[in-house]
């Protein structure tokens, strides 16, 4: 830390938090707002301030295990090596009030006039390691966190054993001050459970080192002294995890296959953990002197407000999404936006390190080159035809499309477009279209997949990613499905504009599939949703015409889905047989009439924006006004 | 029993459900060990006495990591064994009381006395509910309580350990 606070190229701000980001790869602007410290950079850190004073508030780094002034260092390494002033806890400068260390400090570097700062800064990519948060044990009652003192939880136990800790890392009961002569853990506590007021439901993965390397320590700084490990399960699959297990049993530490129900404190003040033996399955109360609770980690309570600024996805548990969990394990959806550390998922320091360098190279690599290559398939809107509406935006998962009502026009930022095609389907004026992907190509695609024989084809939109791979792995693996099948791939189900649907029914297609990724498996982060609510609604209004819906269909296949798309296609296959061709007629007029109703309102639109276009082009303007 | 086995297959062995058992230190029970062999789809599991061991207090159930609802799982195994017939003597006497009067606990002369101290008039459970509760209990398929099983139930008796 010390040498990053040192580095020319390091710029490390304490105190700060990062209010908004807008922009795109290469071109971020991130408005960070930094605390007043009320203490300027003149500080010598000689300390005379905190002789002086009066107040005394408990201390966060030391978890409240001791105190600290209202001016204080938050640590002894922390960077900047400078003094600052809590002003929740400061009486005041007023010297009625106090002013103590404003009077003492020789350096003259104290402030109590300094605000907030905010800084603008422009950066090209970014690194998202804002952690975790630990459990909370308060509301496992059953091991009375906030009833017992001599209950504490991991972190505090290593602050107690720090030698610059709060005990100068003597080991002591709180209620008494004593040493202690048998010390228990509780393993996987807000950790590895179903109930949610409990803990979480993953295994926070550091726990069962953490509290192997605590009691070789304590080992070492008590002699003789019992200790207990209650577990489930004892993960020590890291390199050399195994060898500390075994060398705390060597050592002599009880590991005990239980986890206790309760922790009651009897007449003398000592802790009994109630277990079953699990062995025998009886009964009992062992007594120590402390309980350390094994907290696992959760999710920042702010995870949203970074999920936004960033356009992150989040994993069912909460914890930020990476690209690709083999391929691209630090990279985020949002170009040039990294991931390290516990944000990513619970890890020990070892591989928060590793993620951190590989975040940085991933990083550098960008800035090393100093230009990206975006993706060939971008989206493009019509100047001439939008009217800056804003739908396309609101669904765009990259935040790509800006909007200028000014202008009245919305453009597509292309270094942040990822290609997947959902804005399109979504324009009433035709003004978008996808480079690769357009219109015409699947208007085109379903004429020739529904030559011959429409009715007795089951014609299916897949997604590049997930249902086009589905198939794909399908065919590879040999399994055997119909051939009525006309497949047309899209790079995203959410590219699948419900007109092409329409015109599949006006051409007389059997059965009609939408097919996509797993709703939270989607490339595209959440492009699928729209295909979700798309079909849904094409399907309503199918019901309202008086229509047969079981000619629509939407599956969610993945890639390593094969077989679920080799039963999905032979399950609508065999219900071609059974598709009345009256119904089929009777679909075909509907879609034309959609189509026809469509295409007029498109013309009308074109000829309402093309009749003041020659007195524009005059003016200079173009088709952009 | 595939059902039950369903759910005991989600058990991570924690342990924690017999250190909560208030029976276990009665009568030996050992709901971890009945939720391994649920898992493990012992077909014997519902003739034994531990169905009839858990006093339901669900201090198991509230506490399970896995979300296995254990005393959930007594019910089950319960329900399993009276549907083969095996119900302990005690079980049977109660739910022929409660055939024959509507109350699980028969009024006695003490309580008819302390009723009338209190100004309360006389119970009886109307003959017409009875018969509806006979009825509903052989809607709901409670056997035959006549017919005993071969072999006497074993239901774990205080002190006893498995
Ligand atoms: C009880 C306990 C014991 C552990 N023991 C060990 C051990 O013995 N060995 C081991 O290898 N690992 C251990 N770990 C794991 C280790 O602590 C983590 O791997 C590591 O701290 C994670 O580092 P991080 O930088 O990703 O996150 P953190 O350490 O959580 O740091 C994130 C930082 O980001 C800051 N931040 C958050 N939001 C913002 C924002 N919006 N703007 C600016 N800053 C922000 C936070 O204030 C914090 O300083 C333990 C964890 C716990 C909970
Ligand atoms: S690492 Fe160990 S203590 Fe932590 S949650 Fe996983 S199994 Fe439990
Ligand atoms: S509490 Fe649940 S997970 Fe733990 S041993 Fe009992 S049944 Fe299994």
């Amino acid at each position: 830390m010390m040498d990053a606070g040192r580095h020319p190229k390091i710029k490390v701000l304490a105190g700060s938090e990062l209010k908004s980001v807008s922009g795109y790869i290469g071109n971020f602007t991130a408005v960070v707002r930094q605390k007043a410290r009320m203490v300027s950079s003149a500080c010598t850190s000689c300390g005379d301030c905190v002789e002086v004073c009066p107040v005394s508030v408990p201390d966060e780094f030391e978890e409240g295990l001791g105190t600290r002034r209202a001016i204080y260092k938050p640590f002894p390494q922390a960077i900047p090596s400078l003094f600052l002033i809590d002003p929740d806890s400061c009486l005041g400068s007023n010297p009625v009030a106090c002013g103590k260390c404003k009077e003492v400090c020789g350096a003259k570097a104290i402030d109590y006039a300094m605000r907030d700062e905010e800084i603008v800064l422009s950066v090209g990519t970014v690194v998202v390691a804002t952690g975790a948060e630990p459990w909370d044990p308060t509301p496992n009652v059953e091991y009375g966190y906030s009833r017992h003192l001599d209950v504490l939880t991991s972190i505090e136990f290593e602050r107690m054993l720090s030698a610059g800790g709060p005990t100068g890392g003597h080991i002591q009961r709180p209620s008494d001050g004593k040493e202690p002569r048998s010390i228990a853990y509780i393993q996987c506590v807000g950790s590895r459970t179903q109930d949610p007021c409990r803990g979480m439901t993953y295994c926070s993965s550091f726990c069962c080192m953490e509290t192997v390397k605590t009691t070789l320590q304590v080992q070492e700084h008590i002699r003789g002294v019992k200790q207990t490990v209650y577990y489930m399960d004892i993960r020590a699959f890291g390199k050399g995890f195994e060898g500390l297990y075994t060398r705390s049993r060597a050592d002599g530490v009880r590991y005990v296959h239980s986890i206790p129900s309760s922790v009651t404190r009897d007449a003398a003040g000592r802790l009994l953990c109630r277990i079953a033996d699990p062995d025998t399955g009886e009964l009992r109360e062992e007594a120590h002197d402390m309980v350390i609770l094994a907290v696992g980690v959760k999710p920042r309570t702010d995870s949203d407000a970074i999920q936004k600024l960033f356009t992150l996805s989040r994993t069912e548990d909460g914890f930020f999404l990476e690209s690709h969990p083999k391929l691209k394990p630090v990279d985020t959806p949002t170009g040039g936006v990294f991931l390290a550390g516990f944000v990513e998922s619970p890890k020990d320091i070892k591989d928060c390190v590793t993620q951190a360098s590989a975040a940085a190279s991933r990083a550098s690599i960008l800035m090393r080159k100093g230009e990206v290559t975006v993706e060939a398939i971008t989206s493009s809107i019509d100047p001439g035809l939008c009217t800056a509406c804003g739908q396309c935006a609101k669904v765009c998962p990259f935040h790509a499309i800006t909007v200028d009502k000014e202008k009245g026009t919305a453009t597509v930022v292309e270094a942040l477009c990822q290609g997947c095609g959902t804005c399109g389907p979504e324009c009433r004026f035709d003004a978008v279209s996808l480079r690769h992907f357009t219109d015409e190509q699947f208007f085109n695609q379903i004429d020739a997949a529904l030559e011959e024989e429409p009715e007795k084809k089951v014609l299916a939109f897949c997604c590049n990613w997930c249902s086009y791979a589905g198939a794909d792995f399908a065919g590879v693996s040999r399994m055997q499905y119909p051939g009525s099948v006309r497949i047309i791939r899209s790079m995203c189900s959410g590219r699948i504009d419900e007109r092409f649907v329409l015109y599949a029914m006006e051409k007389r297609a059997g059965i009609v599939l939408v097919s996509g990724c797993h709703i939270g498996d989607c490339h595209y982060i959440d492009a699928n949703k729209s295909t979700l609510t798309r079909v849904e609604k094409l399907q309503e209004r199918m019901r309202a015409a008086g229509l047969d819906v079981g000619r629509l269909h939407r599956r969610w296949v993945s890639a390593a889905e094969g077989r679920r798309w080799a039963d999905t296609i032979q399950e609508l296959a065999d219900r071609l047989p059974s598709v009345d061709p009256a119904e089929v007629s009777k679909a075909a007029d509907w879609a034309r009439d959609q189509r026809v109703k469509y295409e007029k309102r498109v013309e009308k639109h074109r000829e309402k924006r093309r009749a003041p276009k020659p007195a524009m082009a005059g003016s200079g303007a173009g088709g952009a006004a | 029993m595939s059902g039950l086995a369903a759910k005991a297959s989600n058990c991570m062995q924690c342990n924690v459900c017999g250190a909560a058992c208030t029976a276990g230190p009665v009568n030996g029970l050992r709901p971890r060990e009945v939720v391994q062999r649920a898992a493990a789809g012992d077909p014997g599991l519902a003739d034994g006495p531990e169905p009839w061991k858990c006093v339901t207090c669900y201090a198991c159930a509230s506490q399970c990591r896995a979300g296995i609802d254990v005393a959930e799982l007594f019910y089950e195994l319960r329900n399993e064994a009276a549907r083969r017939g095996r119900i302990p003597d005690a079980y049977r006497a109660v739910a022929k009381q409660v055939l024959a009067s509507g109350c699980a606990f028969p009024v006695t002369r003490n309580t008819a006395r302390m009723r009338q101290e209190l100004g309360l008039p006389p119970f009886a459970v109307s003959p017409r509910g009875v018969e509806e509760l006979n009825s509903l209990c052989r809607a709901a398929g409670l056997p035959d309580l006549d017919r005993h099983p071969e072999a006497p139930v074993d239901a774990g008796a205080p002190g006893k350990e498995a």
